[in-house]
């Protein structure tokens, strides 16, 4: 094989997926999962979208009953989402409260599924969307991929230490760090040191430090503390468990 | 008017894209994973049967919601972490052996495991072309971006996996 050959041309002639071995439609197992969705109910879609509208502008109203309290909090990181039709603040908006952290991505489902339109974007695509936080904490998702768009409407550019995919990746990796630790019967220090700055380092989290608390003879093992506002993890001596 | 009954119309849009459906999951989670992932897809589809058929590219639409469905997975909340653990670790497969030499093999293996390293995002628009064939605009539909962004994506995705080999391969030195 040339050395030079580009990795991505190789992906293309070594697709991981064998279709020779690969259960097709008529499989029993296709079978079986197409008979149990097609004996579902299909649902009344005007009805699922009138109910949809219905539920979008209740959580608005909530948002907005919400932002009072969050601007005393003063606190940037976003509380929920309210996707716009277009870059003007006062455009028709959806306004989401997600059950998990708020992203971007919250606004796909309505430019797809039709609440949002805008004149210049084809009914069901989906624009560049653009995030930014109001001063009430709210993520105003903007179909634009100006960078300077924030800026120029007087909002906030989301800060990367808060944003929802970072702290899910720092919750990941601190779990990852323990279930190691947990994992193992005794880990040394120094090999502790080096396994965390390697998971660290997988997870994305470079800029995190570790330090060590002095070692203790009666404590040869070795467990874990998060400091997040500090990106550190300490390791803390601690004994052979009995 | 297409006059067929609903069950015809999906059964039609089934038999047509399921090995495709199957086989994207495939790549992207373990087998088992693979098969809530087909079933979650095309109930989604049953539910969304017009907006699937309607769709640009349908195949690209059912990509489009099992990327989601992994995607939620991965991102979502505390209590998915352990699912996504195991959707993190869960062995995924390599690429059918068609090499007849040991060094082939050894640079394929290479070559995937740059692609593991990259940023799920960069994966996924280089599997998407790769293995899924698609096109900028399909790989666009799939990932809510326009084909320019993908187009500038994936050129960069694909210089950051030239980049990560050749560090693995300095390390493998």
């Amino acid at each position: 094989m040339p050395a030079n050959r580009d990795p991505f041309d190789i992906l293309r002639v070594h697709d991981p997926v064998d279709f020779t071995t690969l259960p097709n439609a008529d499989s029993a197992s296709a079978q079986a999962l197409f008979e149990a969705i097609t004996n579902s109910p299909r649902p009344d879609r005007s009805r699922v979208r009138r109910r949809r509208r219905i539920i979008a502008l209740a959580v608005l109203a909530a948002l907005l009953a919400a932002a009072t309290w969050v601007a005393l909090t003063r606190d940037i990181t976003a509380v929920g989402v309210a996707c716009y039709g277009t870059t003007d603040l006062d455009a028709d908006r959806v306004g989401i409260a997600p059950a998990v952290a708020p992203t971007v991505d919250l606004c796909v489902a309505p430019w797809e599924e039709g609440p949002l339109t805008n004149p210049d974007v084809a009914r069901g695509q989906v624009p560049p969307l653009t995030g930014c936080v109001t001063a009430e904490g709210i993520l105003a998702v903007l179909p634009t991929d100006d960078p300077t768009i924030c800026e120029s409407l007087g909002l906030a550019t989301p800060n990367p230490s808060q944003q929802p995919d970072r702290l899910d990746s720092i919750a990941q990796t601190e779990a990852e760090i323990v279930d190691y630790i947990a994992g193992e019967e005794c880990v040394a220090p120094d090999e502790a040191e080096v396994r965390v700055r390697s998971i660290l380092d997988d997870n994305g989290l470079k800029d995190w430090t570790i330090t060590r608390q002095p070692t203790r003879t009666d404590r040869p093992c070795t467990s874990i503390a998060f400091d997040t506002a500090a990106k550190t993890v300490i390791l803390v001596p601690h004994p052979l468990r009995p | 008017m297409d006059r067929r009954s609903d069950r015809e119309r999906f059964e039609e849009l089934y038999r047509s894209t399921y090995q495709d459906v199957l086989a994207y999951s495939r790549r992207r989670v373990s087998a088992g994973d693979a098969d809530d992932v087909v079933a979650e897809t095309y109930m989604v589809a049953w539910r969304r049967l017009e907006d699937a058929l309607g769709a640009e590219s349908s195949v690209a639409w059912l990509y489009r919601v099992a990327y989601r469905t992994i995607s939620n997975h991965r991102r979502g909340a505390r209590r998915l972490m352990a699912l996504r653990r195991k959707l993190r670790t869960a062995p995924l497969p390599r690429a059918v052996s068609t090499a007849n030499q040991a060094g082939d093999r050894d640079e394929v293996d290479r070559v995937f495991d740059s692609l593991e390293r990259l940023a799920p995002r960069d994966q996924e628009l280089i599997r998407l072309a790769a293995f899924e064939g698609l096109s900028h605009r399909e790989i666009a539909q799939v990932v809510g971006k326009t084909p320019a962004a993908v187009r500038t994506q994936l050129y960069r995705a694909r210089a950051r996996l030239r980049t990560t080999l050749l560090e693995t391969d300095g390390e493998g030195r």
